[in-house]
């Protein structure tokens, strides 16, 4: 079972610095039209701190570490190794994910299938695992 | 009371299984068999909705049919103790 707590924190902090990042390129290139949708794109090749990015080879920026220290904190969950980690999942080889199609077979009679929560025996598949933290 | 409870019963049931079946159909669009077990539990469904507000009173606010008294705030509100 995938650990949800940590899927939210790891979005908010990439979301938080890719707002960063924007604000910032904003404010080094003001000429530039912001209602074009080209400008709206994120800068993919813009690094972090020291290393200039194709369009600001001569701008000096110092290392921010303002963004590091202005970060949300995250929550010990989050935190690799806890309890919490993928574990299991981080081990197996990378995939692609697959939907087979469903066909129609016998279906629950409706007093089961509303216990159950579904019509179909085959979707019928309880979550056996603990979940994330307790 | 107990008759309306068994009736109410088999309408969450029947309601159920329709809302699932129409996930499968709108992938399914072209599925006879599923077409024919919609069609079955919708015609139950409206027969079990109909007899239930001839009986106890409309389940919804198409079935008062009332003109000299609105029969929606005749039965218990489901947050009251006797529509439990």
């Amino acid at each position: 079972m995938y650990c949800k707590q940590k899927l939210k924190g790891e979005f908010k902090l990439e979301n938080y610095n890719y707002q960063q990042q924007f604000r910032r390129n904003r404010s080094l290139y003001p000429s530039v039209d912001m209602n074009r949708a080209s400008a709206m794109q994120p800068r993919l090749n813009y690094q972090h701190a020291n290393v200039p990015s194709a369009g600001n080879r001569n701008v000096y920026r110092k290392p921010n570490t303002a963004t590091v220290n202005t970060a949300p904190t995250v929550p010990d969950e989050c935190v690799e190794n806890s309890s919490c980690s993928y574990q299991g999942v981080d081990r197996l080889p990378l995939a692609m994910a697959y939907v087979p199609w469903q066909q129609w077979k016998d279906v629950y009679p409706p007093d089961r299938a509303l216990r159950v929560g579904t019509i179909f025996p085959e979707l019928n598949l309880p979550l056996l695992e603990r979940s994330c933290g307790k | 009371m107990n008759e309306s409870k068994d009736l109410m019963n088999v309408i969450y049931e029947t309601g159920f299984v329709i809302d699932d079946v129409l996930l499968y159909l709108d992938t399914h669009p072209c599925d006879k068999k599923a077409l024919e077990y919609y069609e079955s539990y919708r015609k139950l469904y409206l027969k079990l909705t109909k007899e239930y507000a001839e009986k106890f009173g409309p389940l919804n606010k198409t079935q008062i049919n009332s003109s000299n008294y609105w029969t929606w705030v005749q039965n218990p509100w489901p947050w009251e103790k006797e529509a439990c």
